[in-house]
């Protein structure tokens, strides 16, 4: 049987001297013992390759370290954030409420009471052809601002006094339709007179 | 105790080459010896980075890291409700709830610290918040307030932070702040039996609430998974005002809030005018089965369920679960099932001689006169009983119930609404059935339906004979998924003539016999239906329900209604051509206007 004391060597022999001093003299014994087990490479390229190993794992052990730190102040910030989100979101469950609050159609009721508003129960059908003021001279003389049950339904059904139900406000109104429509052209020529340019 | 190495005998190596080896040896110790202080060193200090940097993070960043808020819920947020318009119908509204570990509160002067500070923070009165905390210092909890403003309670939050961060503790350390939904309907009683209501422990009762409750239930789990979906474009820009909320599940109904006003607004006012006890319309696209308004009286608010003296009959839903004696609206079913067969035309003429006897029971008119030979349409505009008999017998009870069967009354409408009723129908082969029940049953009498049911029936004949079926949720919207609801076609129950045939004679009635229903400029086909109330003891004196069921415009129906009155006054008058019928003219006008139908003429 291969017994270590076999190896014939000068240099076991002085580190078996050296190793039996230690352990009578025990200064040093840790350093030589770890250094007896896990002998390190005597080469200076042995011993780069062995930093290099050892740097490896050691990075290696840092990297988890640090992505593990990473992933948890990310989750806390996450966490921080959602809460902020669910702040915001409560927030915003107080802004709904108070949206809807007034905008049910009791309250839009009562807004076009104030104002004087009446429903309509019945519609005038007119040609799409035909002006809006022509249209005014179809409404009943008695006729009153009107509301309807909806918000949409009041902006497509709705005259308000402004509406001309009164006759005399007509020559008016005609003198200025004749007039916004020659401006208009007038506009529409220069334009394209100046883009021809 | 370790053994020497060294053999016993080992031949002396030459006295130069041993001192030589020596030093060699030397050199390698010396360098082994200093590459192990290196490396120690290098990485001794990595590791003490390392640790530096776990123990800033674990104890001086520590605080940065916990959140500092009343986050958890103890009730599971819910998703909204919205109209078909996105105008907002159910939705959750956010609290605090403030509560404190008064065990941990020992001395009187700590109490009223808390006490002031929170009347300071909130404007809960410190005296009793410090009679709370006294009463029951031994508690682990107490509740100090049921709810609080979020502005409120983030006062109270950022007081609480601010404290701990200047001096590592709060005098309100003992002082939790819960978020807390609260669910509210800001049309308020609008849809209330259709919609329902959320009770204390969070849980949905009655309509929608009951219906989709799970679905509703943010933390239920419940979604549209293995359903074909849409994205959230589908939805209209005023549906997604407020979808999807906070708890992304929600539902968009087929109600249209306006019409929901119409109808509620006239019902509330010709109970009122008729003085009746109560009242229910609905209004359904007959082309789809989509419900536009769903009215009854009386109604509740769901904000205040459980004020006052509750009584739970008032939540259920009557468009649903109230059954009720149809009375001659049914003659239309009665009808169809005779032109489907072939047995009548419109104009087929029958004799009525007053009274008929079936089984074991004489059938009379309800004015108790004969009307001699009449068409068939004569005799509905007329609403003849006898001759109605005289159809259905013409019928035969098999088809006759049949019909019935197919038209969906004795079962489920199966709508998306909690506590759905499926009526009484006796047919033949029961033990309580008998012959004399198929000419009652032909006008209305001795079976008992629920209003959606008739609807349902109805709209069927509007639809050229195909039945669908009735729905209220439009579309159902969760993780950026929409589910929309196809309608549903449950089967074809009269041939399209019968169904056409039908509609003459309809509009026949309301030109000739149910004139109040008439829209001018539009076309209108329905049927009234004045009915006695069954009791045990028999049909009661004077009190009657009052029902017009109608349809149009006849050319493209955008609307089935049924306006059903519960016993309305006889003093002013009980028959329902005199209050349902106008009651379904005025609020058709309506509807027409709010929905932009043009009148026929103009469409031609």
């Amino acid at each position: 049987m291969l017994q270590p004391s076999a190896i014939s060597s000068p240099i076991s022999m002085e580190l078996t001297e050296s190793l039996h001093q230690t352990l009578s003299g025990g200064k040093i014994w840790k350093l030589k013992a770890l250094g007896l087990t896990i002998p390190l490479p005597n080469t200076a390229r042995g011993f780069l390759l062995f930093l290099l190993g050892l740097a490896v794992v050691c990075g290696g052990m840092v990297m988890q370290i640090t992505l593990s730190i990473q992933i948890w102040q990310t989750t806390a910030k996450i966490d921080k954030l959602k809460v902020e989100y669910q702040g915001i979101e409560q927030q915003n469950t107080a802004i709904v409420w108070e949206i809807a609050q007034a905008s049910t159609l009791e309250s839009v009721r009562q807004r076009a009471q104030a104002l004087n508003y009446k429903v309509v129960m019945d519609r005038y059908y007119m040609p799409a052809s035909e002006p809006a003021y022509v249209a005014a001279t179809h409404l009943p003389q008695n006729h009153q601002p009107a509301i309807t049950g909806s918000e949409s339904q009041t902006t497509n059904s709705v005259s308000n006094e402004n509406s001309a139900t009164d006759p005399s406000d007509q020559p008016d109104q005609m003198a200025s339709f004749g007039f916004a429509n020659n401006l208009q052209a007038a506009t529409h020529a220069l334009r394209q007179w100046w883009q021809q340019q | 105790m370790i053994k020497p190495l060294m053999p016993e005998k080992v031949e002396p190596a030459p006295r130069v080459l041993g001192k030589q080896a020596a030093s060699e040896t030397s050199e390698a110790l010396e360098r082994q010896r200093w590459r192990m202080w290196f490396i120690g060193i290098c990485f001794g200090l990595l590791t003490c980075l390392v640790v530096a940097r776990l123990l800033e993070y674990q104890i001086v960043e520590w605080g940065a890291t916990t959140v500092e808020a009343a986050t958890s819920y103890e009730l599971a947020p819910r998703g909204v409700v919205v109209d078909r318009d996105g105008e907002l119908l159910a939705a959750d509204r956010y609290f605090y709830r403030v509560s404190a570990t008064p065990k941990h509160i020992r001395t009187d002067q700590a109490r009223k610290q808390v006490a002031d500070q929170l009347e300071i923070l909130t404007g809960l009165p410190a005296n009793q918040t410090f009679n709370l905390l006294l009463s029951n210092a031994d508690r682990e909890f107490v509740e100090i307030a049921k709810t609080i403003t979020l502005a409120q309670g983030q006062k109270l939050l950022d007081f609480q932070t601010k404290e701990r961060a200047e001096q590592g503790f709060s005098s309100l350390d003992y002082i939790d702040l819960t978020s807390v939904p609260q669910r509210y309907y800001p049309q308020a009683s609008i849809a209330s039996h259709l919609i329902g209501f959320v009770q204390a422990d969070g849980r949905g009762a009655y309509g929608l609430e009951e219906y989709y409750d799970s679905f509703l239930n943010a933390n239920s789990g419940v979604g549209l998974l293995g359903k074909t979906t849409d994205t959230l474009d589908v939805l209209s820009p005023a549906v997604r005002r407020f979808v999807p909320s906070m708890a992304d599940k929600d539902l968009v109904l087929t109600l249209d809030r306006t019409v929901q006003w119409i109808i509620e607004g006239e019902l509330r006012d010709g109970i009122s005018h008729y003085g009746a006890q109560g009242g229910s319309i609905i209004v359904m696209q007959p082309k789809t089965g989509a419900i536009l308004g769903m009215a009854n009286w009386p109604d509740y608010d769901p904000n205040h369920f459980g004020v006052g003296n509750v009584n739970f009959e008032r939540f259920s839903n009557p468009s649903i679960s109230a059954l009720y004696e149809p009375g001659s609206i049914f003659k239309l079913i009665t009808m169809a099932a005779a032109l489907d067969t072939h047995l009548i035309e419109p104009d087929t003429i029958f004799t009525d001689t007053g009274y008929i006897t079936i089984g074991d029971r004489i059938i009379y008119n309800s004015s108790r006169t004969a009307a001699g030979p009449v068409t068939v349409s004569e005799a509905l505009a007329q609403s003849l009983n006898v001759v109605t008999a005289q159809v259905a017998l013409k019928v035969g009870s098999e088809q006759f119930y049949r019909y019935v069967r197919r038209f969906g009354f004795g079962e489920l409408t199966k709508v998306d609404l909690a506590g759905e009723l499926p009526g009484l129908l006796k047919t033949p082969g029961s033990e309580m059935w008998s012959q004399s029940d198929l000419g009652t049953n032909s006008f209305g009498q001795g079976l008992a339906v629920t209003p959606l049911q008739m609807v349902s029936a109805v709209a069927a004949i509007a639809n050229g004979g195909q039945l669908m079926r009735p729905y209220i949720v439009q579309a159902r919207v969760h993780d950026g998924q929409v589910l929309e609801t196809k309608p549903i076609n449950i089967h074809s129950v009269i041939k399209p003539e019968a169904a056409q045939a039908l509609t003459k004679m309809m509009i026949y009635v309301v030109d000739h016999g149910n004139s109040a229903a008439n829209v001018s400029g539009y076309r209108i086909a329905g049927k009234s239906g004045t009915a006695q109330i069954p009791t045990k003891g028999g049909y009661l004196e004077n009190e009657v329900t009052a029902s017009f069921i109608g349809f149009g415009p006849v050319e493209d129906p955008q609307f089935v209604m049924l306006v059903k009155l519960d016993r309305p006054d006889p003093k002013i008058t009980e028959w329902a051509n005199f209050n349902a019928a106008p009651m379904f003219a005025q609020i058709a006008r309506r509807l027409f206007d709010h929905l932009n139908v043009p009148p026929d003429s103009v469409k031609q």
